[in-house]
């Protein structure tokens, strides 16, 4: 029953979100007093993507890019995150290693990421590496803060018990400080998810690959409003529903080493 | 200087209740669109001209969006305002907005009476999203796109050098740049696109081997700082369309023609003057570096100015076509070529629903010594 119920509330939350959403839109639309040449409807883009002549194209022309946004922002993700853990399991190992990477990681959070790409762009060229050194920063300091957290909140008690029992410092970081980190990881993981396709949506007007921050800028030079639209839309949808996916994860997880899912 | 150049950037902060977070952050990116379709800075924003009775010659303020900064690219608007042509036609201010915007959405949705714009933006404009918009006259009888190179790096003087090399696109430039290599058969597996802003940096420090540029702006700004150039244009390699074109709505050509021929009348007499020869460029300069551009960051230079000035006139304002017909008109012919070039680009338009030539020609008809 309690998977069940780990798995309804997310469901509900997201009923929810769509809800407003399309009632934001529609209020903002109107209250905005945007022109209707430059404005579109929720049911206008629906009826672009669903139920138009040529709606086939119009979802391709859309769901390509974000097919390649989601790799992007997969890459962003993984790099961030696999990065903060390891610099966060090292912080919790060796105190030096916080001073070390601290002071780097301030200056790549608090220098605008739009201010860094052209140096990243410099440095690693227009590939693979700058989505993945982009995307991963915007994910890594949220992610390392958290994590690092989590692994300090261990009392001492727990961390004497291991050691009594003849335990390394090893064993010390599996049996007890990387379960008891869980809440603070699978927290970095929500915040990752929409923080890595931010940061490929700008990593991708440095990158070659027909993806959403192209498609964006592409369309508007071309006065395509339906395309911009549909791709913000799909967008926004896909970054709730991986938000959802990495909700649910916890919740199911966090039930099975049986701490209390927030 | 382009289609039209915007950057957007999004931007996310991890919160803690799911609902409230993402009813934000698409409130955010909701308004972020919104505001983006009202920001001008002009004045005459209510949209009206106050032209109703227009036999008085009494049109009272226009706004004017320009498809770049300040620079001597407009040598002949700065001439027409600062010499009175505009106020001789009747009109009591021309307020000029500068770019890069979406000239096209500007004018559309009331926010300038007339914009520079160049025939496929207005095309892509008119076709993929409805825009009430028509071009009435062209500044520009040929585009100033090229692929700029530098003799000693890429040598980019036929569009078959391409292959191999590595290509500065601006991303709204990237369908028109994709059209050029369609229309030279060139197959765009063969080089590498690398995006690129209007930079010149990347081109100078030889990171790239080509840039997509304007044959009158960053061509002589990379030739100033004393680099060996080659020039690619698209208008003579498979793709001529006119730019600089001016746009404007239909509702105004129906309902004000004479506000339209006005307007005309003053920018053909502006832009003689500013193509009279050697005075004629220095004029157009010296207006564009001394007072209308003056606040540019980094400063305009007058070399390169008169350079761009004298460069524009002898390329592209002029041609034989003007030289019989006379500046901004536009023949049967070229309208048809530039309909040609606007399917290269994968737009599908006639030319009756983007190109309207009676009013200019109409203007030549009343004013027959402006033929000069």
């Amino acid at each position: 029953m309690t998977a069940l119920k780990a798995v309804g509330r997310p469901v509900f939350n997201l009923l929810f979100v769509l809800v407003c959403l399309v009632i934001a839109w529609q209020v903002l639309l109107n209250v905005g007093g945007v022109n209707e040449l430059v404005a579109r409807t929720p049911e206008q883009v629906l009826t672009w993507l669903f139920n138009d002549d040529s709606a086939r194209e119009n979802r391709s022309a859309v769901l390509h890019p974000l097919g390649q946004t989601l790799i992007d922002a997969g890459i962003g993700f993984a790099a961030g995150l696999l990065a903060a853990t390891a610099v966060a399991t090292a912080t919790y190992l060796w105190k030096g290693v916080e001073a070390a990477t601290m002071p780097v990681a301030m200056i790549v959070r608090t220098v605008p990421l739009v201010a860094l790409a052209p140096i990243i762009t410099l440095v690693v060229g227009n590939g693979f590496w700058t989505v993945a050194a982009m995307s991963g920063i915007v994910v890594f300091f949220p992610a390392l803060v958290t994590i690092s957290f989590g692994l300090r909140s261990v009392t001492q008690q727990m961390v004497d018990v291991v050691h009594v029992y003849g335990g390394s410092e090893s064993a010390v970081l599996r049996r007890v400080a990387f379960p008891h980190a869980l809440p603070s990881f699978f927290a970095a993981i929500r915040i990752s998810v929409p923080g890595a396709v931010t940061g490929a949506l700008i990593a991708e007007f440095y990158t070659t690959p027909d993806s959403v921050g192209k498609a964006v800028n592409q369309a508007l030079a071309l006065y395509q409003y339906d395309t911009v639209w549909a791709l913000l839309v799909v967008t926004t949808l896909a970054s709730i529903l991986l938000y959802m996916v990495a909700q649910l994860l916890e919740r199911l997880v966090l039930t099975r080493y049986g701490h209390v899912a927030g | 200087m382009t289609l039209s150049f915007r950057s957007r950037r999004l931007s996310r902060k991890g919160a803690r209740r799911t609902a409230l977070q993402l009813t934000a952050v698409l409130a955010v990116a909701t308004l972020s669109l919104a505001a983006c379709g009202s920001d001008s800075e002009g004045s005459s924003s209510d949209g009206t001209s106050p032209s109703a009775g227009a036999e008085g010659g009494d049109y009272g303020d226009v706004s004017v969006q320009l498809s770049w900064i300040k620079n001597s690219e407009f040598a002949g608007e700065f001439i027409a305002d600062s010499k009175g042509y505009y106020s001789d036609a009747g009109f009591s201010s021309v307020n000029l907005l500068a770019g890069p915007v979406a000239q096209e959405e500007i004018v559309a949705t009331g926010k300038a009476e007339f914009g520079l714009s160049n025939a496929v933006s207005t095309a892509a404009a008119v076709a993929n999203s409805g825009f009430p918009l028509k071009i009435v006259g062209a500044t520009y009888q040929k585009n100033p796109f090229s692929i700029l190179s530098l003799a000693d790096k890429g040598n980019i003087a036929t569009p078959a050098d391409l292959c191999g090399k590595k290509i500065g696109v601006q991303d709204p430039n990237l369908s028109l740049f994709n059209a050029f290599l369609k229309a030279n058969d060139i197959d765009p597996g063969c080089l590498t696109i690398v995006p690129n802003s209007f930079d010149i940096s990347p081109l100078e420090d030889k990171q790239i081997d080509g840039l997509v540029a304007y044959l009158t702006n960053e061509s002589l700004l990379v030739k100033g700082d004393g680099f060996d150039t080659v020039d690619l244009p698209f208008a003579d390699n498979g793709l001529p369309f006119v730019a600089e074109t001016v746009i404007t709505t239909d509702d105004m050509i129906k309902n004000n023609p004479d506000e339209v021929k006005a307007f005309l009348k003053a920018e053909i007499q502006g832009w003689t003057d500013a193509c009279n020869g050697d005075t004629g460029y220095e004029e157009g300069a010296k207006l564009a570096v001394d007072d209308y551009g003056k606040d540019i960051d980094p400063p305009l230079e007058l070399d390169k100015e008169i350079e761009q000035s004298k460069q524009q006139c002898e390329l592209l304002v002029q041609s034989d076509e003007t030289k019989a017909n006379g500046l901004f008109t536009m023949s049967p012919e070229m309208i048809d070529a530039n309909i040609a070039s606007i399917k290269e680009a994968g737009i599908d338009i006639t030319a009756d629903d983007l190109f309207d030539s009676s009013l200019v020609d109409e203007v030549y008809a009343d004013n027959p010594d402006l033929k000069g």
